[in-house]
């Protein structure tokens, strides 16, 4: 697609976008939102950039090799968040009852595991939508080129 | 500490899973080895975990430290340590036989996914095994139902994409029936946790009832689709039958049969026993369970393909693991749960040797396969072992389940069952015995392809697994000791 | 209510018959409708002795919401009950959840790089 208005219009876009979605992710647990709903505007803006502009030029913005790094990141993050709670003597997934929760209620930084964990949950659900997206539509390409 | 070992061999399967796809070129040929020691560390849980349940009794875990009816519950009782040292096991062995033989049905870019998708089904198995809680349970659903289909349709065949669409497709039908069942429960109970749903629904029965009977009809439906009970099976001979031979025997001797304990567990610890007075549900699995045994064995019998005549065998024996189930005594079910270690442990073993002899011989129709024992006498002996076992040859361990089985329906005065049980044994002799005898004894024809050695790495596993039938028939008494235990109504 | 095992056997052969193996025609069309007004019928009859949603005494208002809503701030340190309790109290099946999405993605993966 060339069309210079709609490229226009996505470079202003795409960076509140992003914005926004790091906020949903942030404050997931001081409003509505969280993880998985700030991780997928976070995914389609990166949609929104690759539909506007071409597959390479988001390739270029976020390469398959860190895609993959973000998507196994997001999940290690999560499971060693857990065994952070075991390791202060607590079970799996412990939050206050193992001296993670940090911060006090209604602040940004509190709620201890809570806010860690959507931010894994972010990433994972933001690089699961793109790479998801992203493969389909080079197989789609690839499939074209072969007929 | 020993207690977080339950949730810690998830977590680490889960861990490794998501490390794999990082592995790059230098680091991938680690994988395997990665894969192995991680399978093999999870199987020494397991059995430590026998040790501990056997030495202090069942207990629960709260996950995040909260209690049972906000938070989720793991208990790891005699049948949840049972099933994930039979999952860890079989799993291990497998894979030590994948080792080599995936590298002919798979390309090895995708083989770092195999082993994640393999690691991911193995957890998630272990989670329905070891959960307490109906929504956790849906969740592990979730991932085993996809890694299910992700490991056969990730052969470079054309054929495994229909074969695993069709599984893909039914079994997510069966899954929907599962969430639509626990979110009934929960909206009539309220709770989620397995014995807090059991300690409400009682009252609930009388305010409530076609709901209860409804979600009882979809948990019912939708794990019969999963595990391949009688008239929902048609995904089963083409998916277990065009996968990588690995996959399948994961598949035949493993997956069908979580599903099978998930139910049993729901069905007597959660739902009540008043129930059953007013709903014959045993009396339906029964039912379908002797249509399953006969129907497998019948369309067995008429199959030129030997993995897909393994593949219709499996409807047959899942139908022994129901009929224990339906039978609702304790020595039925004694036999009806034995009968899923013995059956992982035959049925991996003659889908191992299948694919060793298709690796070797290229050799996929049961008429060709006439003296090719004389060729490859050790698989082929194993093979025959399977054979025997499957038959319930007294001294396989197929023998101790079918005995049981029996002796159970005789208990409760129902010598029909055992009529069945007879006749069922009598068909698998007829399809499995002249493959064994034909191997032997048979004209010998012509090898149309060059003959490939077979590597040792293939065959030990197979041997494994033979000698584990044989131990197991002469020595089942750890395993029913266990067992007894696991069962006590 | 009596269920009679063989007619739910009946009936649940019947489906599968109908469903897998009966080839398109007349038949099948009558068979199809008879078999969804049974399910329909089931359903209709679960649908209406359903709890009223959103009235207090329902079963779903028990001690796990009371102490959800009335404690979630003061245990988890989270304002937001929701997140409190898909992050906190039952963060098990969050994992769950993301292990869902990673494994949709390796299964869909190597389903495209197979081959």
């Amino acid at each position: 697609m060339k069309d210079i208005v709609i490229r226009t219009v996505c470079r202003v876009i795409v960076p509140f976008v992003q914005v926004y979605g790091l906020y949903v992710i942030f404050h997931g647990h001081l409003s509505p939102g969280g993880g998985f709903a700030g991780g997928a505007i976070l995914g389609s803006s990166m949609v929104l950039f690759a539909l506007s502009f071409h597959l390479e030029a988001g390739a270029q913005k976020l390469g398959h090799e860190t895609s993959s790094y973000l998507e196994s990141g997001g999940g290690i993050w999560y499971i060693l968040i857990g065994l952070l709670g075991l390791a202060l003597g607590s079970n799996f997934l412990t939050n206050r009852a193992a001296g993670l929760g940090f911060g006090l209620p209604g602040q940004l930084f509190s709620g201890g595991m809570i806010f860690l964990l959507s931010l894994g949950i972010g990433v994972k659900v933001a690089s699961t939508m793109f790479t998801l997206f992203y493969n389909l539509s080079e197989e789609e390409g690839s499939g074209g080129d072969h007929q | 500490m020993s207690l977080h070992l339950p949730v810690i061999s998830i977590a680490l399967l889960l861990l490794a899973s998501f490390v794999m796809p990082l592995l790059r070129r230098g680091a991938r040929a680690a994988a395997l080895p990665f894969t192995l020691s991680v399978l093999g560390a999870v199987f020494t849980v397991s059995l430590y975990l026998i040790y501990l349940v056997e030495s202090r009794g069942a207990f629960s875990y709260h996950v995040g430290g909260w209690p049972p009816p906000w938070g989720v519950e793991l208990y790891i009782d005699h049948l949840a340590v049972y099933m994930m040292m039979v999952l860890s096991s079989i799993c291990l062995v497998v894979m030590v036989y994948g080792a080599r033989d995936l590298y002919h049905e798979i390309r090895a870019e995708v083989m770092s996914w195999y082993y994640t998708l393999y690691l991911l089904l193995l957890a998630s198995m272990i989670g329905i095994a070891l959960t307490n809680d109906l929504f956790t349970l849906f969740v592990f659903l979730e991932i085993s139902t996809i890694s299910a289909c992700g490991i056969i349709s990730i052969k470079k065949d054309r054929e495994c994409i229909e074969a695993s669409f069709k599984y893909l497709i039914l079994s997510v039908l069966g899954s929907g029936c599962v969430l639509l069942g626990v979110a009934m429960i929960y909206m009539i109970t309220g709770y989620l946790n397995y014995d807090f749903v059991a300690q409400e629904l009682p009252q609930a029965i009388a305010e409530y009832p076609y709901n209860i009977l409804m979600a009882l009809s979809l948990f019912i439906v939708g794990f019969s689709v999963k595990s391949a009970l009688f008239p929902l099976h048609i995904w089963l001979p083409d998916a277990h039958s065009s996968a990588p031979s690995p996959s399948s025997a994961v598949l035949s001797g493993l997956v069908i049969k979580i599903y099978a304990a998930a139910i049993l567990r729901l069905l007597f610890r959660v739902f009540p026993a008043e129930l059953f007075e007013v709903v014959p549900v045993l009396d339906i699995l029964l039912f379908l369970s002797v249509l399953a045994v006969m129907a497998g064995s019948i369309f067995a019998m008429v199959q030129e393909d030997i993995k897909r005549m393994l593949a219709y065998s499996s409807i047959a024996q899942i139908g022994f693991v129901f009929m224990g189930i339906g039978l609702f005594g304790n020595r039925a079910l004694l036999g009806g749960l034995v009968h899923i270690f013995n059956h992982a442990l035959m049925k991996s073993m003659l889908f191992l040797a299948a694919g060793l002899i298709i690796y070797a011989a290229g050799i996929r129709n049961i008429r060709d396969l006439r003296g090719i024992g004389v060729r490859m006498p050790l698989t082929m002996g194993a093979f025959a072992i399977g054979a025997f076992s499957m038959v319930g040859i007294p001294g396989t361990n197929g023998f101790i389940s079918k005995w049981h089985l029996a002796l159970g329906a005789l208990d409760l005065g129902r010598p029909f069952f055992v009529a069945i049980i007879l006749l069922s044994s009598l068909l698998n002799g007829i399809y499995y015995l002249p493959i064994v005898i034909n191997a032997f004894f048979g004209v010998k024809i012509e090898p149309r392809s060059e003959h490939r050695d077979v590597p040792g790495m293939m065959l030990v596993p197979v041997l494994i697994l033979a000698a584990g039938v044989i131990f197991f028939g002469f020595y089942p008494g750890p395993i029913l000791a266990l067992l007894e235990q696991a069962i006590v109504l | 209510m009596e269920v009679n095992p063989y007619v739910a056997v009946g009936i649940l052969l019947l489906m599968a018959y109908v469903f897998f193996y009966l080839p398109a025609g007349y038949i099948r069309h009558v068979l199809i409708v008879l078999l969804v007004f049974i399910i329909g019928y089931a359903l209709v009859m679960t649908v209406s002795e359903m709890p009223t949603f959103g009235a207090v005494d329902t079963p779903a208002h028990n001690v796990v919401p009371e102490r959800y809503l009335g404690r979630a701030p003061e245990e988890t340190g989270a304002v937001n009950v929701v997140t409190a309790i898909i992050t906190d109290y039952r963060a098990f099946d969050t994992l769950g959840e993301v292990v869902v999405l990673f494994v949709a993605i390796v299964a869909a993966l190597s389903n495209l790089k197979a081959r």
